[in-house]
């Protein structure tokens, strides 16, 4: 199929104009959005199900979920940005489960450890003056201590709950909750000074 | 439901790794307390911060078909939509007639499963009235995946958990009944008077599809001393018509031994 560019009236569109487009079934429009968001979206997807074939799939039905339901978005309740990412990362999630725990959760941590390698070991310099954003919230996780980063990677980027985590890194349930608690207060605090926790 | 503080389950909340019950119990104290859910609402800038991952790694692109895939999908509906009249049009276009979305932010995304839409008698009216049988399945198609996007999208509101009766068979206990509470990432099966699984023997956990052979799970587990037990089986339900139960031997099988316990049509 032969797509020509958008147009350039759209693509100076902020996106939650575009969305109104879209949930007019505005399928020019859409593909402003598709562009301005799919490499962040890949590289989410592929942050979490580790392969190019299966982030190609969650990146599919992720953008076709939003392409069908821009009607239901509300500009007022958080930007197109965020939501399209949290798409993704339901779907990524919901692949690893399918994929990987049917045997429940026998998932390894060092296989986790070998499919998520964590942030710090990447070599990202070049890629956070890229990318100010990721840049930025690899930087977070550089506040973080090993232990805080740790149980917040496992949640959110390979879908483990929290009890799950206790059982696999044999630690108590309120200690996964309160790594996670000030993890996430100090990445807050990072963002937002002044917050309170 | 759990009786922790709230407050201590909003990292779990916010990443996404409460239980449902944990999950359901922060929504609601988001309800009636609102410095509480100020507090959780705060940690929204560190839930969309930890979305955005670099995007420049060596190889990590997306693949060249993925754009193409996507838009002659996008294309297909779009024409099918707007090859239907202004009225058919407003009709599609309607979809805030199913229960409106909650935010799209971590504190909804977690644990998903929400936003199943109810039929919506406009809708209907609306099929009903359609006289070319071509245009409707056309239109019937673009608004079926309108309502499954509505229904599998993530940051969606409402709910889609539903419950749902089993039949239980005669082994299983005179006052047996078992019912199970469906949802997107996983189902949970609730039996009460049943007979335990028997002395080295567990409850097995079966999925079948059509005609298929049924498939094992790893979901083991026997009732309690009344008879009450729960099973939890992970994963979406999608592409399953029964779930059965048997009793098999303590480490599981991978084919039934003996008759089915439960039936529970999904």
């Amino acid at each position: 199929m032969q797509m020509a560019p958008p147009s350039d009236h759209l693509s100076s569109l902020s996106d939650a104009a575009l969305m109104q487009r879209v949930a007019k079934m505005d399928a020019e429009a859409f593909e402003v959005f598709y562009d301005r968001h799919v490499s962040s979206a890949y590289a989410l997807a592929y942050r979490i199900v580790g392969s190019r074939q299966p982030a190609d799939d969650v990146c599919q039905e992720a953008f076709l979920s939003v392409w069908r339901s821009a009607a239901r978005y509300d500009a007022n309740l958080g930007n197109a940005r965020s939501w399209i990412l949290a798409v993704v990362r339901n779907r990524a999630i919901d692949h690893l489960r399918r994929v990987t725990r049917t045997k429940e959760r026998e998932v390894a941590d060092e296989a986790l450890a070998e499919r998520h390698p964590a942030p710090q070991d990447q070599n990202t310099e070049s890629t956070a003056l890229r990318n100010a954003q990721a840049g930025e919230t690899r930087e977070l996780m550089n506040e973080l201590s090993d232990d805080q980063r740790r149980v917040i990677e496992l949640s959110f980027y390979s879908g483990y709950s929290h009890s799950e985590i206790s059982e696999m890194l044999e630690l108590p349930l309120g200690t996964v909750k309160a790594r996670m608690n000030r993890g996430l207060a100090r990445m807050r605090n990072v963002l937002s000074p002044g917050e309170t926790a | 439901m759990s009786t922790d503080d709230p407050r201590d389950l909003i990292g779990a909340f916010v990443l996404g790794a409460c239980s449902v019950e944990e999950h359901a119990q922060v929504r609601a104290h988001m309800k009636v307390d609102a410095s509480f859910r100020a507090e959780v609402e705060s940690f929204d800038v560190v839930h969309d911060a930890l979305l955005e991952v670099p995007t420049t790694l060596d190889d990590v692109t997306p693949g060249v078909d993925l754009k193409r895939s996507v838009m002659e999908q996008v294309q297909a509906e779009a024409s099918l939509f707007a090859a239907a009249s202004t009225g058919e049009r407003a009709a599609i276009v309607s979809r805030q007639e199913v229960p409106a979305p909650s935010a799209p932010r971590a504190s909804t995304e977690a644990p998903r499963g929400t936003g199943a839409p109810a039929p919506s008698p406009r809708r209907n009216a609306f099929m009903a009235a359609l006289t070319s049988p071509a245009r409707a399945t056309a239109l019937a198609a673009v608004i079926v995946a309108l309502i499954v996007g509505g229904i599998a999208l993530g940051g969606g509101g409402g709910s889609d958990v539903r419950e749902v009766n089993g039949q239980v068979t005669p082994v299983a206990g005179a006052n047996a009944t078992v019912r199970m509470v469906v949802d997107k990432d996983q189902s949970r099966l609730k039996l009460s008077g049943f007979e335990k699984a028997g002395t080295g023997r567990k409850y097995q956990v079966w999925l079948k599809s059509g005609d298929a052979a049924p498939k094992p799970t790893t979901v083991l587990f026997d009732v309690d001393a009344r008879g009450n037990g729960t099973a939890t089986v992970p994963g979406d339900m999608k592409g399953v018509d029964d779930v059965l139960v048997t009793s098999e031997p303590e480490s599981g099988s991978q084919t039934p031994t003996t008759d089915p316990v439960l039936h529970v049509q999904i």
